[in-house]
């Protein structure tokens, strides 16, 4: 009885404990935890193991496809992997475009941009920027795995340079490139991206070379968080992730804000109430260029001629007048993942501006967001006889780059393509949407109410399909909403 | 007929899309004949002009501007017979920015001058014409010619400057306090002004003006259909809506132009004590706050809402003296900080004070405003300014008295540090040349005007949350503040006016000079705990707290000094089984739960001072302990009743003075000559009769008062009620307070009191195991 009844001291601090424990968890789950706080953790950049391949690989190796079957020796999945990727095939998978019957292959190789226009039969200086080698004017075998180029995707050395065809330039040392591979950086993604349409800066607006090594002032993730293309391009098996409006049609592979980001993350309600309607880019990117040019209209039809304009960033005798801007206030329209896309061999109207890759979706169509775009706008050479726009041969054999004659360059064109060719022939205007998605500007320059909603704010609501400014009579998620126009507006 | 009905249904479209583009329709300029000015050549009459359509002469008497009728912002004021329409009601970038010449020139052209950026008129010389082609053959202003509006924030501005690149000062001249008030939806962080700790600052000026909330979204008139909403003293309450407005043509002939939540001269600082949940839902949002309803009956929302003011504003103007442009001095607020932080504008906290409002004593923001001047003390009239002038100067220059006895650097210069009167000789020196330009009594009299700041709200998310800004010694709501670094020698006390609305505060001259305010509030029934002690509480708690440990310390030592030499006296020793389990447990957990009580009630009683878990935290894990505390303690009540136990507490009626006698005799002087214990503790009755009726005090008087005291702060914020029938918080809150030093006090005695047993650890390890070794007695 006596022992059953004692109570051992050291009960009283396990007592204690046991109520400090419960007050403890009761205080705990009081307050609950910032939000903001709790979505800022999914932001960790992943550790990457990296492999040292310096004393792996010895060379010399003779030519690129001698490190290429060095590194399948140990990667023989890579080769596999590789042959069914884009950046190999410059082909995506068959895809429904607006306007075609059947699902088609749509890519690099066989569309038109407006910029160098076509690759097609150009592919001397296109295909430099091929994940492979020796990709020619003849007929090139895709299945050949030794061809790819392994080390513009990997190499640190830092050295590692392509030049025509595909082939590392002179000079290369291809062993020190070898022993140096390691996963892809800023600096192998943007040796291509950040140079698209021929030059730094050329094709995309919110990619150029600033961004190899960023401030936070050029792109908050790259430059604040020190994120790398492949943080938000994640990769698997060589299928890397992404896509963009030139090549690719439908949403499948695209990469989200929020994949990363709550949508109401905002702590103001009437911010996060345009979530449904606006894109993150759309206030976050308020301007493109940041500090590098880029170039905004191109136009063909002067090409050719001895203009005295010597600035090689307004005319260039091979390839016509640009104009090039930095700081650049994107252009607003409705977009649902989705967009059309000229063909080689559609019908267009030369006294119209031709959109080659106009995005869908308009007010009326609940998935689509207002959407932040650069447009690019081009003047480009068309038959007159058959109404298509061509793909002349630039910078291949006889093109227009070595003898300035556009007869002859379409004509050759036209047969590679297989194209008719009239010969008669004009230029029309053309425009391309690049979406923006890069050079995300700090939260503290993100627009605030009135870069919309002012007079002359930069929203065009009637184009975009308003009445007026849905700040006075409501946004179109409303149910009684009365303020769209009833006309088309989105062509 | 069907033409005919077509174009008048045509007719009717137009009409219905007229209205959508807001567009005036075209006016024609009359003058004051009723005559078409383009033929007249006069200026233009707004009656004639307006009052066409519009009832001018209601206007007149329903406006917030009127007796306004000025042009500019200069203060050359042209009292004209009526409105001046067109300053509010012009597109004003036609027109804007040449307001001292548009000032000049209405002196004899009135409300022409008004339209001078306008192509309507045209001035050649001195004289002004009417610009014939901008007319229509029967008189009507051509459409693109003039833009008639409601006012847009430009129109405001002309006069209330507000926005960062505005900024200058106020048109009320008798204010004469440059508004920082900042209207402007740009970001800090991004605003051009060098702001101390700029890249902080992710927020906009205000969080109105960035919404695109215009001037007149809030400041509309008062009979607007839209706007216009009965208040709750008349509206049934039954009612949410009443939708018998009056008809848009009615008010268009009768527009109202008394604006709403305008300072009203009566009631400035107290118009706007709720104009801010006429649109907003104050229930979102504040779930953060600890008393939240209570946080509501004492601030404005602009209390919080308004945290600082970025741009330094006038804080003096000394009207004593006269520097060499004639004019009075003036300083800005300025922050004292290092001079790294002086290079850059350091922003303002307003001062909160507590006023007097239509729903109660509540703390506003305000900014002060101090003003010194001479006025003649015989007829209460302020010295003019000529007046002066010609005291401090002649021809043109500083008396040779005055550079006499200013002069103090000796370089025949007054330099700005110089010029102001600080001994009685100076005062004396002006008072003299006062009198020689007919001054009576010349005195220098003192002016502390409090100005409510509105503008310039930060939203929620962008407020700093931090309890102790108000909840500590160095509270915002209770510290003194200096109003002046340096007063004219006995500003304080001559001739100080009460400050309107303002419950409570005095003006001090601090030796150096300074001039102080300290606001009064606990006359007021605001209790802000941790920030408002009360004295004599905290004296004699702490006193009871000193008494009970130095008397127990005293008694220690001469026990441990006596201990030796007087050995116990054998007596048989018996272990008695004296706490059951149960009881064991509920004196641990109750133990426990005073010292989180102790000590968390130390830290929300100082917070500021002292830092372990957070006020908040402390004030959440003390609401816990409460609950533990209370529970506990019914539980131990239903044992104690249930088992009997109770009567443990109950000393034996008739022996009880004998045995509380024989037992403070045993602990004054027993104890040290090593006595037996005059009681001998059984498992019946292990209590003496002193401690029977000191716990009976614990059990029936101080526990319970001070749960009481405890719920009633609890409720105090939904059920304020209750609290208010006990005297409201600033008399419960002093009596919690005051419980919990005696509580501490106990605990000292009672801790102390446990090392009295046989030996010093026996009580202790009995409430522990259980038993106890005891002495019996031959009685027993």
């Amino acid at each position: 009885m006596k022992n059953l009844s004692k109570f051992s001291p050291a009960a009283v601090p396990l007592l204690a404990l046991g109520i400090i424990l419960f007050v403890g968890t009761i205080v705990f789950f009081w307050s609950s935890p910032d939000s903001a706080t709790a979505a800022a953790k999914s932001y960790s950049v992943p550790n990457r193991i990296i492999t040292d391949h310096t004393n792996m690989i010895h060379g010399p190796f003779e030519d690129g496809p001698a490190v290429t079957r060095k590194c399948l020796e140990c990667h023989p999945e890579a080769g596999e992997e590789m042959m069914s990727s884009v950046h190999w095939e410059w082909l995506g998978k068959p895809v429904k475009v607006h306007g075609v019957e059947e699902p088609v292959r749509i890519g690099k190789k066989n569309l038109i941009n407006n910029y160098c226009i076509s690759t097609t039969n150009n592919e001397k200086k296109c295909t430099a920027c091929h994940a492979g080698y020796g990709w020619t004017e003849e007929e090139y075998d895709f299945s050949v795995q030794e061809n790819v180029d392994c080390l513009v995707c990997h190499d640190h050395s830092g050295q590692y340079v392509k030049a025509d065809y595909g082939y590392p330039a002179k000079g290369v040392d291809l062993e020190a490139a070898a022993k140096s591979v390691t996963f892809p950086d800023r600096n192998n993604c943007g040796s291509c991206h950040f140079n698209g349409g021929g030059g730094n800066g050329v094709k995309h607006g919110d990619l150029d070379s600033s961004m190899i090594y960023p401030t936070a002032r050029i792109d908050v993730h790259m430059g604040k968080y020190n994120f790398i293309c492949i943080d938000c391009h994640q990769t698997e098996n060589h299928q890397i992730k992404g896509r963009a409006m030139g090549v690719s049609v439908e949403r499948s592979n695209g990469i989200d804000c929020q994949d990363c980001h709550k949508n109401d993350l905002h702590r103001d309600e009437r911010i996060d109430a345009h979530t449904d309607t606006v894109a993150c880019q759309t206030c976050h990117i308020p301007e493109f260029a940041v500090d590098d040019p880029t170039k905004m209209t191109w136009d063909w039809s002067t090409a050719g001629q001895d203009l005295d304009i010597k600035d090689k960033h307004k005319y260039l005798k091979i390839k016509g007048t640009f104009k090039y801007e930095t700081r650049v206030k994107p252009e607003y329209e409705w977009y649902n993942g989705t967009n059309k896309r000229y063909l080689l061999g559609d019908k267009m109207s030369p006294e119209k501006v031709t959109q080659l890759n106009p995005p869908m979706g308009d007010i009326k169509d609940k998935s689509a967001k207002i959407t932040p775009f650069k447009i690019h706008r081009g003047k480009q050479v068309y038959d007159k006889k058959y109404k298509t726009f061509m793909a002349p041969t630039t910078a291949g054999k006889g093109g227009f780059w070595l003898e300035f004659n556009w007869d002859q360059a379409l004509r050759i064109g036209a047969e590679k393509t297989g194209m008719p060719y009239s010969g008669e022939y004009d230029f029309a205007r053309t425009e391309m949407h690049m979406r923006l998605s890069h050079m995300v500007a700090e939260k503290e320059k993100a627009l605030t109410c009135q870069d919309c909603h002012e007079e002359n704010g930069r929203m065009d609501w009637n184009r975009l399909g308003y009445e007026n400014d849905p700040i006075h009579r409501g946004s179109r998620l409303n149910e009684n909403y009365s303020n769209i126009h009833t006309g088309a507006t989105n062509e | 007929m069907s033409n005919v009905m077509k174009s008048i249904g045509l007719l009717f479209i137009m009409m219905f899309f007229g209205t959508v583009v807001q567009a005036h329709p075209p006016v024609v300029l009359r003058d004051s004949n009723g005559k078409l000015v383009k033929n007249s050549a006069l200026s233009v009459s707004t009656s004639e002009t307006c009052g066409e359509c519009h009832d001018t002469t209601y206007i007149a008497t329903h406006n917030t501007h009127a007796g306004l009728n000025q042009v500019g912002n200069t203060g050359a004021v042209k009292q004209q017979s009526e409105s001046d329409c067109f300053v509010c009601h012009l597109n004003v970038s036609s027109w804007s920015g040449d307001s001292e010449q548009t000032a000049n020139s209405a002196t004899e052209n009135g409300i022409m001058a008004t339209l001078v950026k306008t192509d309507l008129v045209k001035k050649q010389g001195n004289s002004w014409h009417w610009n014939s082609s901008a007319f229509l053959q029967d008189g009507t202003v051509k459409k693109e010619m003039m833009e008639i509006l409601s006012p847009g924030d430009e129109n405001c501005l002309q006069c209330h400057k507000m926005s960062p690149d505005q900024l200058s000062e106020m048109v009320n001249p008798e204010l004469s306090h440059p508004n920082t008030d900042v209207f402007s939806g740009e970001k800090l962080n991004r605003s051009a002004y060098n702001i101390a700790n700029k890249s902080d600052h992710n927020h906009s000026w205000d969080v109105h003006a960035e919404k695109l909330v215009k001037c007149v979204d809030c400041h509309y008139s008062d009979n607007h259909p839209a706007y216009y909403q009965e208040t709750d003293l008349t509206r049934p309450a039954h009612l949410k809506f009443d939708s018998r407005k009056l008809s848009f043509g009615e008010y268009l002939a009768h527009p109202s132009h008394k604006l709403a939540n305008a300072p009203d001269e009566d009631a400035l600082q107290a118009s706007c004590s709720e104009c801010c949940v006429s649109c907003h839902n104050k229930g979102v949002g504040h779930d953060f706050l600890e008393a939240k309803e209570q946080h509501f009956r004492s601030l404005t929302c602009e209390s919080c809402h308004i945290s600082e003011t970025y741009l330094s504003a006038v804080s003096t103007i000394d009207y004593t003296v006269l520097d060499l442009t004639k004019q009075p001095l003036v300083n800005r607020a300025k922050k004292e900080g290092t001079e790294e932080e002086n290079r850059v504008l350091v922003g303002h906290q307003p001062l909160l004070l507590l006023t007097n409002t239509t729903k109660g004593e509540k703390f506003k923001p305000y900014r002060m405003g101090t003003s010194w001047f001479w006025s003649d003390s015989v007829t209460g009239k302020r010295v003019s300014s000529s007046q002066l002038e010609d005291a401090y100067f002649s021809n043109g220059s500083y008396k040779r008295e005055i550079i006499a006895a200013f002069d103090t650097n000796q370089n025949q210069l007054l330099e700005r540090d110089e010029l102001w009167i600080d001994s009685n000789e100076k005062k004396a020196l002006i008072a003299k040349l006062l009198v020689e330009q007919g001054v009576g009594t010349p005195v220098i009299q003192t002016e502390v005007q409090p100005i409510g700041i509105h503008h310039g709200v930060i939203g929620q998310k962008d407020i700093v949350k931090d309890c102790t800004e108000c909840h500590s010694q160095d509270s915002r709501l209770t510290g003194s503040f200096i109003l002046a670094d340096f007063a004219p020698i006995g500003a304080a006390t001559t001739g100080m006016q009460p400050m309107k609305h303002i419950v409570g505060g005095t003006v001090n001259q601090e030796r150096n000079g300074a001039l102080s305010f300290s606001p009064q509030i606990e006359h007021s029934e605001k209790y802000i705990f941790s920030a408002v002690r009360n004295f004599w509480v905290d004296s004699i708690g702490f006193l009871a707290f000193l008494g009970v440990l130095f008397g127990v310390s005293i008694h220690g030592g001469l026990r441990m000094k006596t201990h030796r030499s007087h050995m116990h006296p054998t007596v048989k020793m018996e272990k008695v089984y004296l706490y059951k389990k149960y009881e064991r447990i509920w004196h641990w957990v109750q133990a426990l739960s005073i010292l989180l009580f102790i000590l968390t009630g130390l830290e929300i009683h100082f917070a500021g001072q002292m830092h372990v878990l957070g006020i908040k935290t402390a004030l959440d894990l003390h609401n816990v302990t409460a609950l533990v505390f209370i529970i506990n303690g019914i539980l131990g009540l239903f044992f104690f009743l249930s088992t009997g136990g109770i009567k443990q507490y109950f000393p034996p009626f008739k022996t009880l003075i004998p045995d509380i006698i024989s037992q403070a005799r045993y602990y004054g002087f027993g104890i040290f000559k090593g006595e037996p214990h005059p009681t001998n503790k059984t498992a019946e009755r292990r209590l003496n009769s002193l401690q029977q009726v000191t716990y009976l005090g614990l059990m029936f008087g101080l526990i319970p008062l001070q749960t009481l005291s405890g719920i009633l702060l609890f409720t105090a914020d939904r059920w304020p009620q209750f609290i208010a029938y006990f005297g409201g918080i600033n008399v419960v809150g002093p009596v919690h307070t005051l419980l919990a030093w005696l509580f501490v006090s106990f605990l000292v005695m009672h801790i102390y009191l446990t090392t009295t047993g046989h030996t010093i650890t026996a009580n202790m390890k009995a409430m522990v195991n259980g038993w106890e070794d005891v002495e019996t007695s031959e009685k027993n």
